[in-house]
């Protein structure tokens, strides 16, 4: 398992079109990937609607925890992804 | 609901809405049906956040497509999340509308609450959408689509609230 922390630096933050877009990527890995808030609030990385009701702003940090699959790589993958749209 | 209903058991406010599959999805606004494709935004188009389809509203009136559960309600009011059956439904009003962070919305709804298929989600300023430059078409999206087995366009032209607009099987 792996994991990062990630400061919210868009306006609006997870709204639909960024989660849309984060489900999407996080369906085309092998890991599973979670999705924290720092008030312990979590969801699945693949359900638009969980994410979307964490109410994620900017501002806010997140925890991403990838597990299971290609760690390494996917990882990396979420950290570039995170810091090209959120 | 009042406290004597309860204690004699009569309904459940919590109790998720039965769905009968295939399930018809009403429109969610009195005006002019928008195909997937043809929606103005970049990412609802692609099917990112499941199949959806659109009406370009003749009055700032949302209604419930479906009988279910509220399941998110955005702090900026132009997005509404829907429980019904195992669908994860999506009304998300406007294009870009997130960035009106709430001005011209009010909800009628609650988060948690149950509604029926045609109740009043959400009243909206569609002048103020348009005056921020803002495309008005409200959006319906299955964000679950691929957890069933078709989600299929039923409108063409003009549309009615409730008239159904999406049709979901299993």
């Amino acid at each position: 398992m792996k994991e990062f922390t990630y400061t919210i630096t868009d306006p609006v933050g997870i709204h639909a079109r960024p989660a849309g877009l984060l489900v999407k990527a996080i369906k085309a890995l092998d890991s599973t990937v979670t999705i924290a808030k720092a008030d312990g609030k979590s969801a699945a990385g693949t359900k638009l609607m969980a994410l979307m009701g964490l109410g994620i702003k900017q501002g806010d940090t997140v925890t991403v925890t990838v597990e299971g699959g290609n760690e390494e790589a996917n990882t990396a993958a979420m950290e570039q992804f995170f810091k090209d749209n959120l | 609901m009042g406290f004597f209903d309860k204690l004699m058991g009569k309904g459940q406010p919590d109790a998720p809405a039965k769905i009968e599959f295939p399930a018809e999805l009403g429109a969610v606004a009195d005006g002019t049906f928008v195909a997937m494709e043809q929606i103005p935004d970049e990412v609802f188009p692609t099917g990112v956040l499941g199949t959806c389809c659109g009406v370009d509203p003749t009055e700032g009136k949302v209604y419930a497509p479906v009988d279910g559960k509220i399941s998110q309600l955005a702090d900026t009011l132009h997005a509404v999340g829907l429980e019904a059956g195992g669908m994860d439904i999506l009304i998300h009003v406007g294009v870009d509308t997130v960035e009106m962070a709430g001005n011209g919305f009010t909800a009628m709804v609650k988060m948690g609450q149950t509604v029926k298929k045609g109740d009043l989600l959400l009243t909206v300023d569609l002048d103020k959408i348009r005056a921020a430059g803002h495309p008005t078409t409200v959006i319906l999206a299955v964000t679950n689509s691929d957890d069933f087995g078709a989600v299929e366009p039923a409108a063409a032209d003009s549309v009615k609230p409730g008239d159904c607009v999406l049709k979901v099987s299993k």
